[in-house]
């Protein structure tokens, strides 16, 4: 027989019995009570579950690191922590080339999963990355001018629609970044191609093919003269997205000076170079044409967050309708395996962050954030956000999706083969 | 009192727990429990030893709240140096920082009482202890804390699914 609705003991007596605080008597009289009512038992299994989910809830908050100031109590005292974290932070780490560095690496990691998706060469691109890719691949690969204004309108969509926004705009942003110098190559910069045949050394971009490159572009009208020379080095990044078909459509003196840079790098040179100059490059670029694609076309379909440490990436992708993520510890410490980051993975993204020099990151980064859309006829930017010094910046750039054998993309490949092993095949 | 050691044995870790899970800061955690048992040892004679350690410990932290901006500015200093010398190994770390904010997000939403109530709870005070550590009626403590967990898994269920909207909208 069930006991009527308006004698049920209350929530409160069900917890006091739950936590034993309750006498022999009434207890023995609880416990009957489970037995004869459903609906009893039903509101006794409710408090066991909000008993016992309390308790875990209450467990997560024992990870605490001290030092920690609580929100609740001392709102003003949030406001102190960041004020003097960022004064203590902001005058000895900042510098363009290391946010240049950070940057490129999520530009990569991220990158690297679209290019996968898209690109039919991706025997071509293991061979690459395992270091057996051949010279004559590598000659292709080598950086260098192919951008002309003509052919990019003719063979890259994104390039035109960039090339539109920017006329309809007018001159693009002049918070464009002054060139650092380029980033130094650690020999570390070798475990993505194991076993090259040449020492790697970086290789400066030839002045020459920069110049051919402001000559065109100046022409075109894109950008001005002064965001050309700052950004003489996005030269090989700019060539990255056109290199192969615009290379076939570039005008004699150009493939003169790109068959002259080619000629002249050794062996395995090619990534060498990439690592050295195309982190600055894609920052730069990207730096420069914030403005012209800020808006959002289309919806995100990944993220990437970057630790305080910008010790970690995780990366994560929408596939089928779920959202699946990989995490990965980067740099030169030994990082702990798990289950969902296998040794090769952190393998290559220690290989890669020790090429892009992230050792040298200022020890506090802002959350990134990055955020990949589809651009008119399917070609994605890339945009990265991260707060600096209190504002919410943003860098998009178009990606280098026409040049598959470039080395930036070869190593973008490498992170996502390594997603690959972690995700499944997509 | 003499015998702060045997308090302190008994009690000293569910205390630091208690207030770390309260103030979300175990350096200042330590600090009030450590001003706690200095306290007790004052005490010539504790009727209900646990109630006291406890209603005292959060009496000092409603205290230690209302101090000077000075010192917490001297504190997130050393946060900030803590933070710019310590390199998180795991990989878990950000799932676990997750957890962690919005579990303090979902006790930061309760009211005052009840999340003291649940949080001595947790570190096993009985009925009796809570109604005297928190100066309420001993019939209201299973009300309060029916009220506390429902209110707490609800919450943080709520802030769950949040996340995992923003997820697959930003996915």
């Amino acid at each position: 027989m069930n006991t009527p609705h308006d004698e049920l003991p209350d929530e409160g007596m069900i917890h006091e019995w739950l936590d034993g605080q309750l006498d022999a008597d009434t207890s023995a009289h609880f416990e009957a009570l489970v037995l004869r009512s459903p609906e009893f038992a039903a509101r006794v299994a409710e408090a066991r579950g909000f008993v016992a989910a309390s308790s875990r809830i209450l467990s997560a908050l024992d990870d605490v690191p001290a030092g920690v100031l609580p929100r609740t109590e001392t709102p003003s005292a949030d406001t102190g922590v960041r004020a003097i974290v960022s004064a203590r932070i902001r005058p000895r780490t900042f510098t363009w080339q290391r946010w240049a560095s950070a940057a490129a690496v999520l530009l990569v990691a991220v990158t690297g999963t679209m290019l996968w998706q898209r690109t039919p060469e991706s025997d071509m691109m293991s061979a690459a990355v395992d270091g057996t890719a051949t010279r004559s691949d590598e000659a292709v690969v080598a950086p260098s001018v192919a951008i002309a204004s003509d052919s990019a309108s003719e063979t890259a969509a994104p390039e035109a629609m960039l090339a539109a926004r920017i006329a309809s705009d007018g001159a693009p942003s002049a918070t464009a970044a002054p060139r650092p110098s380029a980033a130094p190559v650690p020999a570390a910069s070798a475990p993505v191609a194991p076993a090259p045949a040449a020492p790697i050394a970086p290789t400066p971009i030839a002045p020459a093919a920069d110049a051919v490159l402001a000559a065109q572009v100046a022409r075109a009208g894109r950008v001005t003269a002064a965001e050309i020379a700052s950004a003489e080095v996005a030269s090989s990044e700019v060539a990255s997205k056109t290199a192969a078909p615009a290379r076939a459509a570039a005008p004699a003196e150009t493939r003169a000076l790109l068959d002259a840079d080619a000629a002249r790098a050794p062996a395995g040179a090619g990534l060498a170079r990439s690592f050295s100059t195309a982190p600055v490059a894609a920052t730069e670029l990207t730096t420069m044409r914030s403005d012209l694609l800020a808006d959002d076309l289309f919806v995100a379909v990944q993220r990437v967050e970057c630790t305080t440490q910008c010790r970690q990436i995780r990366v994560e992708i929408a596939r089928d309708g779920r959202l699946q993520r990989w995490t990965a510890t980067l740099g030169r410490s030994s990082a702990p395996e798990t289950a969902r980051v296998t040794p090769a993975v952190l393998s290559r993204l220690t290989a890669l962050s020790d090429s892009l020099a992230l050792e040298s990151l200022p020890p506090v980064v802002p959350l990134m954030g990055a955020q990949c859309r589809t651009v008119g006829s399917l070609r994605e930017s890339l945009r990265l956000e991260f707060r600096h010094d209190g504002r919410q910046r943003a860098v998009t750039a178009l990606p280098w999706c026409d040049a598959p054998q470039h080395p930036l993309a070869v190593m973008a490949r490498a992170v996502e083969q390594a997603a690959t092993e972690v995700l499944g095949a997509p | 009192m003499d015998d702060v050691d045997r308090l302190f044995r008994l009690y000293h870790e569910p205390l630091v727990r208690y207030l770390t899970r309260r103030l979300g800061d175990r350096d200042w955690a330590e600090e009030i429990a450590q001003e706690t048992f200095l306290r007790a040892l004052r005490q010539e004679s504790l009727t209900s030893e646990r109630s006291w350690l406890f209603a005292v410990a959060t009496n000092l932290v409603r205290d230690d709240a209302r101090k000077s901006q000075r010192q917490r500015a001297r504190l997130a200093l050393l946060a900030a140096e803590e933070r710019d010398r310590v390199v998180e190994p795991e990989v878990t770390a950000l799932e676990r920082a997750e957890s962690r904010a919005m579990a303090r997000q979902a006790i930061d939403a309760l009211a005052e009482k009840d999340r003291l109530a649940l949080l001595m709870r947790e570190e096993g005070l009985d009925y009796d202890e809570i109604a005297a550590a928190l100066d309420i009626a001993r019939s209201s403590v299973g009300t309060t804390l029916s009220r506390a967990r429902r209110r707490l898994a609800e919450h943080y269920d709520a802030l769950e699914r949040r996340d995992e909207g923003r997820d697959h909208v930003a996915g």
